[in-house]
C-alpha cells in the first residue's frame, strides 16, 4: 500500500505516467470494493473510470500522510453512492423499459461468472467485500481492515462466515 | 469445492469480468493533443475578466442568506479534502435551480419538441463506433444555453434581497448570471413564505411565487427546503401550465452537488441529472442523462468545460457513451457563432460543433444550429403590449 501512495504523490508532482501504474496497481482492489455496491459489471466499470478520473482531478488535494488506497476508495464509495441516488429515482416504468430493452444483460453476465453472482445473492454487502477483496485483490485481513476501516477480528468473523455460507450454497 | 479452490475461482471470474481500462487510461492520462481549431469567434466580444456580484443580504425573509461555510452542515471527510460546490445558503440553490427550471424549460418549449423515443443511433465506421453527432446534439441542445450560465458567470449566483414591488407577493429575490457572450441575464423571483418550521438550527420552509426572467413573463413557481430522511433537500419547479414543468432537486455529499432534474414537456416525463463543481480556477459541470425514460442513457454522460484558445471561448464537451460494441469516448467542441446580417451587424447567434474521437481526430460532419438565450422571449409581454397600444391606436384612428 506504501506504493500506491508513492504513486499518487509521482501523480501529483505531474508525473503522468504513474497513472497506468496506479491503474495496475489498484484496479483490482477498486472492482472488488465497488462490485458489491452495484452488482452490475458495466456500472462498476463506469465507477471505475470515474473514480480515476477524479482522482487525477483532485491529486492535489491528497496527502502525503494519508492513506493513499482509502483515499481512492473514499472517492469510489460516493461515486458509487451517487449513482445509486441517481439510480433510486427511477421510476417503475423506466424499471420496466430498462428489463424490456435489456433483458438478457444480467442473464449474460450471470453466465459469464457463477460464483461472483451467488455470492452477490447470499452474502451481505460487508461480506461481499471482504470475499472479493481478499479473493481477487489478494489484500490480506489486516490490509482489509485498514482499507475499510475496522477491526482486523472483524474481517476474520465476517470472511469465515462468506466462506461458510458460500461452501453451504455450493454443496446444495 | 474448498477454501482455495473457491477463491481462485472468483479471482477467475474477476479477472474474465474486470474491465479493460487500458484505453481509457491511455487516451485520459497519455499526452493531449492539440486542435486547430475553427477561429470563429473575435477574441474582444468573449474574453472578459469574472464579473463578481455585489452581495446585499437581508435577513426579512426566512430563506437562509449566505453564511460562512464553516457552518454548513454538509458531511465532511477527514481523509479526501475535496473541492466541490458548496451550498452556502438556500438562496444559491434555488438561484442555481431556478437558472436550470426556468432555462429548460424556456428551450423545450421554444424549440421543437424532442421526439418521445430517440435511439441513439450508432454506427461501426473505420472499425472504430461513432456516436450518432445530429441526435447527440438534439439532446444536449437544451443544456448548452443552461450550462452556458453556469460555466459564463465563474461562480455560484449571488442573491440580492430586494422590497417586494409586487403586492400578491411579499418577497423579492434577485440575481443575475452570464452567457458565453457576457450578456447579463436576471432572474426575479417574486415569493410567499406558506409554511416555516425551525428544527434544530434549520428552518424549513415552502415557498409559492413566480419567476421573471431578464423581465419576461413569469413562470409560476414553487419550492421548499425539507428533511428527507437525514438529508436535507431544496425541491423547487418552475411551470408553465400541468403538462410543461421542470422540477430541481437539489442533494449534495463531501465529493459533489447533484441536481436530478424532472422534466415534463408537453405531457412527457424525463429525467435528468447534472453534477456541478465549481472550483477556483475552473466549472465543470457533468451531466448524466436518463431522456426519455430510456434507462439505457444512465450510463451516457457528459462532463462541460470552457475552454479558451488563442482568446477563443469554446464550450468543451466531454462524452462517454454506451456503444453497440462497448464505451464511445470523445470530445465535442461547441462555437457560439455571430449571425451577420447585410450590412455586418450581428443580428442573432448560432451553435456551432465538431467532433473528435478519443485519439483527438477530427470526425466527420458538422452540426450547426439556432441559439435561443433566456434573453430571447418565449412569451414577449412588451412586444404584445406594442402590438396592442398600436390595435388601440388604430381603431382610435379608424373612430
Amino acid at each position: 500500500m506504501k506504493t500506491i501512495n508513492a504513486l499518487l504523490l509521482k501523480i501529483k508532482k505531474g508525473n503522468r505516467e504513474a497513472m497506468q501504474d496506479l491503474y495496475a496497481q489498484t484496479r483490482r482492489g477498486l472492482y472488488a470494493f465497488i462490485l458489491p455496491y452495484l452488482h452490475d459489471n458495466q456500472l462498476t466499470e463506469d465507477v471505475m473510470q470515474d473514480t480515476y478520473l477524479k482522482v487525477m482531478d483532485n491529486i492535489q488535494s491528497f496527502q502525503a500522510n494519508a492513506q493513499g488506497m482509502n483515499w481512492i476508495l473514499t472517492i469510489a464509495r460516493n461515486t458509487a453512492l451517487n449513482l445509486i441516488k441517481i439510480r433510486g429515482r427511477e421510476t417503475q416504468v423506466e424499471r420496466e423499459v430498462l428489463e424490456e430493452t435489456f433483458p438478457s444483460t444480467e442473464d449474460v453476465y450471470d453466465l459469464g461468472s457463477p460464483i461472483i453472482t451467488l455470492a452477490k445473492k447470499i452474502l451481505s454487502k460487508d461480506e461481499q467485500t471482504i470475499l472479493f477483496l481478499y479473493a481477487i485483490s489478494e489484500y490480506k485481513h489486516r490490509e482489509i481492515a485498514l482499507i475499510l476501516d475496522i477491526p482486523i477480528g472483524t474481517v476474520t468473523w465476517k470472511y469465515n462466515e462468506a466462506i461458510k455460507k458460500m461452501k453451504g450454497a455450493l454443496t446444495k | 469445492m474448498n477454501e482455495k479452490d473457491l477463491l481462485k475461482k472468483i479471482k477467475h471470474e474477476a479477472d474474465r469480468q474486470m474491465p479493460n481500462l487500458q484505453s481509457f487510461v491511455k487516451t485520459n492520462f497519455g499526452k493531449s493533443s492539440s486542435f486547430n481549431l475553427f477561429r470563429l469567434i473575435p477574441a474582444a466580444t468573449l474574453v472578459m475578466s469574472v464579473f463578481i456580484f455585489s452581495i446585499i443580504i437581508s435577513n426579512t425573509n426566512p430563506i437562509q442568506t449566505s453564511s460562512d461555510s464553516s457552518s454548513t452542515s454538509l458531511p465532511t471527510s477527514s481523509e479526501v479534502v475535496l473541492p466541490p460546490l458548496r451550498l452556502n445558503s438556500d438562496k444559491e440553490a434555488i438561484s442555481i435551480s431556478s437558472v436550470t427550471s426556468a432555462t429548460l424549460l424556456n428551450n423545450l418549449t421554444f424549440n421543437e419538441p424532442l421526439p418521445a423515443i430517440q435511439p441513439m443511433l450508432r454506427f461501426p465506421m473505420n472499425d472504430r463506433e461513432k456516436i450518432n453527432f445530429d441526435d447527440t446534439m438534439v439532446l444536449l441542445k437544451p443544456y448548452l444555453s443552461l450550462f452556458e450560465q453556469f460555466l459564463g458567470t465563474a461562480s455560484t449566483p449571488e442573491v440580492i434581497t430586494e422590497d417586494s414591488d409586487n403586492p400578491n407577493f411579499d418577497y423579492l429575490d434577485t440575481f443575475s448570471v452570464y452567457d458565453i457572450e457576457l450578456a447579463l441575464i436576471t432572474y426575479d423571483l417574486y415569493f410567499n413564505i406558506t409554511s416555516s418550521e425551525v428544527i434544530g438550527e434549520e428552518t424549513y420552509y415552502a415557498f409559492v411565487g413566480e419567476l421573471i426572467v431578464d423581465g419576461k413573463a413569469p413562470y409560476l413557481v414553487e419550492g421548499s427546503k425539507a428533511l428527507d430522511g437525514l438529508e436535507t433537500k431544496v425541491l423547487f419547479r418552475a411551470t408553465i401550465d400541468a403538462f410543461n414543468y421542470i422540477e430541481t432537486e437539489y442533494t449534495f455529499n463531501d465529493i459533489e452537488t447533484l441536481i436530478i432534474i424532472r422534466k415534463m414537456i408537453n405531457g412527457t416525463a424525463s429525467l435528468s441529472a447534472f453534477k456541478l463543481q465549481i472550483e477556483t480556477d475552473e466549472t465543470i459541470v457533468e451531466l448524466l442523462f436518463f431522456e426519455n425514460n430510456d434507462i439505457s442513457r444512465t450510463r451516457d454522460s457528459f462532463k462541460f468545460e470552457y475552454e479558451i484558445e488563442d482568446g477563443e471561448t469554446i464550450l468543451e464537451i466531454m462524452f462517454n457513451m454506451t456503444g453497440v460494441n462497448g464505451r464511445i469516448r470523445g470530445k465535442i467542441e461547441v462555437y457560439v457563432v455571430p449571425v451577420l446580417n447585410q450590412n455586418l451587424e450581428v443580428i442573432g447567434f448560432q451553435y456551432q460543433a465538431i467532433q473528435f474521437n478519443e485519439d483527438g481526430e477530427m470526425e466527420e460532419g458538422e452540426w450547426q444550429d439556432d441559439r435561443h438565450s433566456p434573453k430571447d422571449d418565449r412569451h414577449d409581454d412588451e412586444d404584445e403590449e406594442v402590438d396592442e397600444v398600436d390595435e388601440d391606436e388604430n381603431e382610435d384612428q379608424d373612430n
